[in-house]
């Protein structure tokens, strides 16, 4: 039933549509309505599962537009089922927990139909087969959460966090699109189902190495891999139920699934695996570094969200059979701790108003049923058996102890980073619930937090404790086929019994170190958090966040640089910059090709007009330095007499006339403007007329040099001779000027009549209402 | 008169079937119609001129619409070779028809907050528009040059429009200037090729040397003469002001904030998109023979465009210069596509148009808001003003955001879509260097789209003291600037629905 995939979308983003107005007539209890759109989906969805698991894909496939070659086509195979399941299960409970952790928001309308949209693009984005498909549910997930993040609006704070993370995922995005369109252009296909088949070509092709790094720009930005890991615990600025959903099960999982969905095609090739494993482990490092310092059990859990993404980057770089299962494996159980961890914090948050876990203590007695969720998902998240993350990290060293020589330095890197990992959980979600309680310090009196909030991470906790102890049908159901589809291969049996781990080999004892140095970094918490400070000051200034306030700030920079430069807002510098590109680009088009080379015919110009020419010169001089209207005018004067002397010389009398009239009539009429005119005045400085000068100089200069050219050009007589001759024989008229006007040209005669009356009329108006106004006036 | 005289001036005419611009015509009459009307209508009738306009608009579409379609699609010449039509030119009219209809009715409402006198406005934005149509259409210089005139004095007029404002009369008179000092270099460059190509001594000379046709196999023949490339540089110099691209943008943000609005939309949108359909028709007309020159020339320049537009929008906070500088921007990335179309991607071209469309719809769904949500100063619509402006009035800040999201090219909604067929376009093309700039141009355009959106919807603080904003919108404006929206969306989602490309 491909249907079902187009339904359970539709069904979430028409609930998301209609969740203002549930809201506004239910309130808060509008939550438990609106996480039926989720559960439905998961229910429809799970109730593929047998299909998938016996080795077949729904399908759903509508033309979209040809001219690319996409169609709108949704696939729903192992991997895409497991994140669908992730997705609508987990979402439903956030939903349900929202209603909750925002009792009484006025907004809570608008933060449901975010959180709703968020959740069917995410859907989207998982089941689409489709790259262009992908791109759009991609970055509508970008959007919405963009949304989310800076929900909480009021702060300056928050709104730059959130914005910091759209550009950054923004711009991964971009560069991912070119990497599919670029797919797209290789294989001639964009469809993920057809792609994956085609690894041979694709890493066969020259573009393969860009391919890869694209694709891995908009992969790293989503799922915050170094350098671009900074925006994930700035993020945490969104509200709780934001930060349980975007950062355990969705959206920064986004990424990892785009890798682990294109790995067949990628699989094999050095560059793909060394970079996802050597970028994987440097994110795990330096995630569980930073995490040791922090004193905000929501940041812990980001930092540990962090390192997550990079071991789960990591296995897929390692890319062996083992690897990949524990990477699914791993996926399954920290989308189910950390949503419960999330919640949990959110509790804490909402029922005593502070997150630092300096200050929390002993709460197991005040809020008995999230410190029972919150000691479970820390365990699972420690991989103590018999959770579900236990078998992940099992998996993990099992998959680590099968690597050679320069390669185990993976495995060290994931000894010390769950070693860590297990001592952040302790601390984030068992911490706050032990020891001795000094309820005094905190800034609300604790109780227990309401149904909706505990129902979401008991639910979800206990699930973790259940599938450790009887993994068989997540195993079976999700995690082969999940695998297969990993893998490009088929679905095989998986045998994951917790039993069949427990033996004592080399995997367990690791695991054992794990779970002793884990205790030793929890015991130790206060000595990080002693030095937090200083060691977070020091590193700033160096890290990636840094560097992309620096890029922002310069960009910002810039352009407020540039606005002062060039848009002065005077129009003699914009003309002054038309002019000299336009001086420019016809430089450099005559040097480049050859134009320097004119031949100029001296024996063509005899001393009379020479010396006519030395007068229009020096008369320009004059008027460009005249101090006084009355000079200024008379030189120019001179230049315009000049021309028509040159056009009476070169046998053009009646251009000459005219150019006398015209001339004659324009410096008449400039006298009569001047005698009103304040006296002239030098206001520009002499850079500025040196600036100026050095522009008309060369402008003058290059179209003399153009003229000089134009000059050799032969232009065509045909038609005036031909006017000429036809004159007397067809119009019989002996003047030729005049037959052309009334005879050969007579409708354009006729139209410039029609203008010249047209303009008169319009200036008679024009004065006869300008006298009516003095009438009235007077 | 000797028959050899008669033969040859019907051979003249001919093809002068007027026919064939019977929308331009009525255009030129509707116009007139409207100066008649006002002198005509008694004074509390005046509200009759702009539903005039828009409804004999409309009517006048739907006949060009009828008219189109029953012609069949291939290339038609008329006047001798003044005009042709193509499917792109059909496409084009229909385009400028409905950009002067939207620009008409933000001008219905722009006019209602100010003290102007209002039919010339309607008749002037007719007159562009028919110029515009016939601009597109023309494949002779001289034609090419009349309509591009018509286009440009009128604009001048309509850019300095509010007298009373000194930002308008600024503007007027930069664009004046500008606008003169360009279409001199414009003509220079038209002078200089008909000159050289109407020279017998060179191979391939020809009598009628404006022509597009006749120009091409000359440009051919003689590609590596200096004047012809001189001429060229020129012409492509004067169409990039219109286009507003770089170094030729100088103008755009001190017109686009003192125009009037709707004024300022109709240069954002019809204005461009004109100039980007002749520019289309010079490189795949006279210049074709010019590729190896004119392709690095206009990479230059694009690659410039796109750096400059979003660079410089970044800091900008009043909105109408945001959107002089972020036209820009979208300038650089159709020269993409132009590029693309000199390159031998010949479906390239539908992509520009497709791209302009998109960002039609877009454009005046932002102006559309911008125009309602502006107060009486027109020129100073600055982002605060924006401050919890979807609180306020959540239908328009809807269809802001709508708008400003398809600007910034994110999907579904059709900016997306037509920045998906440029790109791939370009791809085709083989413009990696240019499409890397223009990824880093999009990630900047997305900071201040997102900038204004954020504005809207997040505020400092949720009890903000909202600045008034003057009126809201009537069931006409929520008709248009819906439909407007709709339209966006739904291209978004299925592009097929705009037949440009299959």
């Amino acid at each position: 039933m491909p249907t079902i995939l187009i339904l359970s979308l539709a069904i979430i983003f028409l609930t998301a549509c209609l969740a203002p107005t549930l809201v506004r007539y239910l309130g808060d209890r509008a939550g438990w309505l609106l996480a039926f759109a989720p559960f439905s989906a998961f229910i429809m969805l799970v109730a593929q599962a047998g299909m998938i698991e016996a080795g077949e894909a729904l399908v759903y496939q509508v033309d979209w537009f040809s001219v690319l070659d996409t169609s709108f086509s949704l696939r729903l195979d192992g991997l895409s089922l497991l994140m669908a399941l992730l997705v609508t299960g987990i979402g439903g409970f956030i939903v349900i927990y929202a209603g909750g952790y925002m009792h009484g928001h006025p907004q809570l309308g608008r933060f449901y139909l975010y959180l709703l949209a968020f959740m069917g693009a995410m859907l989207g984005l998982v089941v689409s087969d489709d790259l262009i498909l992908v791109f759009v549910f991609w970055e509508l997930t970008s959007i919405s959460s963009y949304l989310l993040i800076g929900f909480n609006h009021e702060q300056k704070e928050t709104r730059w966090k959130a914005l910091q993370a759209l550009l950054v995922t923004g711009l991964g995005a971009m560069a991912m699109l070119v990497g599919f369109i670029l797919i797209g252009t290789v294989t001639g296909s964009y469809s993920l189902a057809e792609i994956t088949r085609m690894g041979d070509l694709l890493q066969g092709s020259p573009w393969f190495t860009a391919i890869v790094i694209l694709i891995l720009g908009g992969a790293f930005t989503k799922s915050a891999q170094v350098p671009f890991h900074f925006w994930l615990p700035n993020a945490m600025a969104g509200p709780t139920p934001v930060s349980a959903y975007l950062h355990s099960a969705t959206m920064v999982k986004a990424g990892i699934y785009l890798m682990a969905r294109l790995n067949p095609s990628f699989a094999g090739s050095g560059l793909w695996e060394y970079t996802l494993a050597i970028f994987g482990s440097l994110t795990l490092l330096l995630a569980m570094f930073l995490g040791l310092f922090q004193k905000d059990v929501k940041s812990i859990l980001a930092y540990t969200t962090l390192g997550v993404l990079g071991v789960l980057t990591m296995l897929l770089g390692i890319g062996s059979e083992y690897a990949i299962k524990a990477m699914v494996v791993f996926l399954i159980g920290h989308a189910l701790y950390k949503a419960t961890l999330f919640m949990v914090v959110g509790s804490i948050d909402h029922e005593t108003g502070t997150r630092d876990v300096t200050l929390l203590r002993g709460l197991r007695k005040l809020m008995p049923i999230s410190a029972l969720a919150g000691g479970l998902a820390a365990l699972s998240m420690s991989g103590l058996p018999p959770f579900f993350g236990f078998i992940g990290k099992e998996l993990i060293y099992k998959a680590g102890v099968k690597l050679n020589g320069a390669e185990l330095i993976f495995l060290v890197v994931a000894l010390v980073g769950n070693l860590i990992m297990m001592g952040l959980a302790l601390k984030a979600g068992v911490g706050p619930f032990f020891g001795k309680p000094n309820h005094a310090v905190l800034p609300k009196k604790p109780h227990e937090a309401p149904l909706a909030m505990w129902l979401g991470p008991i639910v979800l906790s206990v699930a973790g404790l259940v599938i450790g102890i009887i993994p068989f049908w997540v195993t079976e159901f999700m995690v082969a086929p999940a695998l297969a589809a990993i893998r490009g291969a088929e679905i095989a049996h998986l045998d994951l019994a917790l039993w069949n781990l427990v033996r004592p080999n080399l995997p367990l004892l690791l695991s054992g170190v794990t779970v002793l140095g884990g205790f030793f970094v929890f015991l130790n918490r206060a000595r990080f958090w002693a030095v937090a400070d200083r060691v977070l000051t020091t590193i700033q200034p160096y890290g990636a966040e840094a560097m992309y306030g620096r890029i922002f700030n310069a960009t910002i920079w810039f352009s407020k640089a540039q606005t002062r430069w060039l848009q002065t807002g005077r129009l003699h510098d914009y003309v002054f910059l038309i002019v000299m590109t336009t001086v420019g680009f016809l430089t450099w088009a005559i040097v480049s090709f050859g134009g320097l080379n004119f031949s100029v015919d001296w024996a063509a110009y005899d001393l009379l007009i020479i010396c006519l020419v030395i007068i229009m010169i020096i008369a320009a001089l004059v008027a460009v330095t005249g101090r006084s209207y009355i000079t200024v005018l008379v030189a120019l004067g001179v230049v315009g007499f000049g021309v028509a002397l040159i056009f009476a010389y070169y046998g053009a009398p009646d251009l000459a006339i005219t150019q006398l009239l015209v001339e004659t009539l324009t410096v008449v009429l400039f006298m009569f403007v001047v005698l009103r005119l304040p006296p002239l005045k030098t206001i520009s400085g002499r850079f500025t007329r040196l600036r100026d000068g050095i522009m008309a100089t060369a402008f003058g200069g290059l179209i003399t040099i153009l003229l000089l050219k134009a000059v050799n050009i032969q232009f065509d007589h045909a038609i005036s001779d031909q006017l000429a001759a036809m004159s007397y024989p067809e119009a019989k008229g002996k003047n030729v000027v005049n037959v052309i006007l009334v005879d050969f040209r007579a409708l354009d005669t006729m139209g410039e009549i029609v203008v010249v009356t047209v303009a008169a009329l319009g200036i008679a108006a024009l004065v006869k209402s300008g006298l009516k106004g003095k009438g009235k006036r007077s | 008169m000797n028959k050899l005289l008669i033969e040859f001036l019907s051979g003249y005419t001919a093809t002068n079937q007027w026919a064939a611009i019977l929308p331009e015509i009525m255009m030129g009459v509707l116009a007139l119609c409207l100066l008649a009307a006002e002198m005509v209508l008694p004074k509390n009738r005046q509200a009759w001129v702009p539903r005039l306009a828009i409804w004999g608009q409309v009517l006048i579409l739907m006949i060009a619409f009828g008219f189109v379609g029953r012609c069949s699609i291939g290339e038609f010449q008329y006047f001798s070779g003044l005009i042709t039509q193509t499917d792109v030119t059909q496409i084009m009219r229909g385009f400028f028809l409905v950009s002067s209809i939207a620009v008409c009715y933000l001008g219905h409402i722009y006019l209602s907050k100010q003290t102007l006198p209002q039919t010339e406005f309607y008749a002037l934005v007719l007159i562009i528009s028919a110029g515009m149509m016939l601009l597109v259409q023309s494949t002779h210089f001289v034609m090419l040059f009349v309509a591009l005139e018509t286009v440009t004095v009128a604009f001048y007029v309509l850019v300095a429009y509010s007298r009373t404002s000194q930002f308008s009369l600024e503007a007027g008179l930069k664009y004046l200037i500008l606008g003169a000092l360009s279409s001199g270099i414009l003509l220079f460059g038209i002078v200089l090729l008909y000159g050289i190509a109407g020279n017998p001594e060179l191979l391939g000379a020809s009598r009628d040397s404006l022509n597009y046709g006749e120009l091409m196999n000359f440009v051919i023949l003689n590609m590596n003469n200096m004047i012809v490339k001189i001429g060229a540089l020129l012409v492509i110099a004067g169409v990039c002001f219109k286009i507003g691209a770089v170094p030729f943008q100088i103008w755009v943000p001190d017109v686009y904030q003192g125009a009037p609005t709707p004024v300022t939309a109709y240069l954002a949108v019809a204005s461009k998109a004109a100039g980007f359909i002749v520019l289309i028709e010079l490189v795949r007309g006279p210049f074709f023979g010019l590729q190896d020159f004119l392709v690095p020339v206009l990479s230059v320049i694009a690659a410039a465009t796109i750096l400059f537009g979003n660079i410089a929008a970044v800091a900008q906070r009043n909105v109408k210069r945001l959107m002089g500088l972020s036209g820009i921007a979208h300038a650089g990335y159709l020269l993409l596509g132009v590029i693309a179309v000199m390159r031998g991607v010949d479906w390239a071209v539908y992509a520009v148009i497709f791209y302009l469309v998109t960002y039609l719809l877009a454009s005046f769904a932002v102006f559309g808001v911008m125009s309602i949500a502006a107060g009486e100063e027109d020129a100073n619509q600055e982002l605060d003003h924006y401050e919890s402006f979807a609180r306020k009035r959540p239908f328009l800040g809807g269809v802001l955001a709508c708008g400003l999201g398809s600007l910034a090219g994110i999907p579904p909604l059709g900016g997306f879509i037509g920045k998906l067929f440029l790109f791939v376009a370009a791809f085709q093309a083989e413009l990696y260097g240019l499409l890397i700039i223009a990824i880093v141009g999009v990630v900047i355009s997305i900071y201040y789209y997102f900038g204004w959106i954020r504005e809207c919807y997040f505020s400092s603080s949720s009890t903000a003291v909202v600045k008034d904003i003057s009126c809201g919108a009537t069931s006409s404006d929520r008709f248009l600037l819906g439909a407007l929206t709709v339209a966006s969306i739904v291209i978004g989602i299925l592009p097929a629905a705009l037949p440009i490309i299959r």
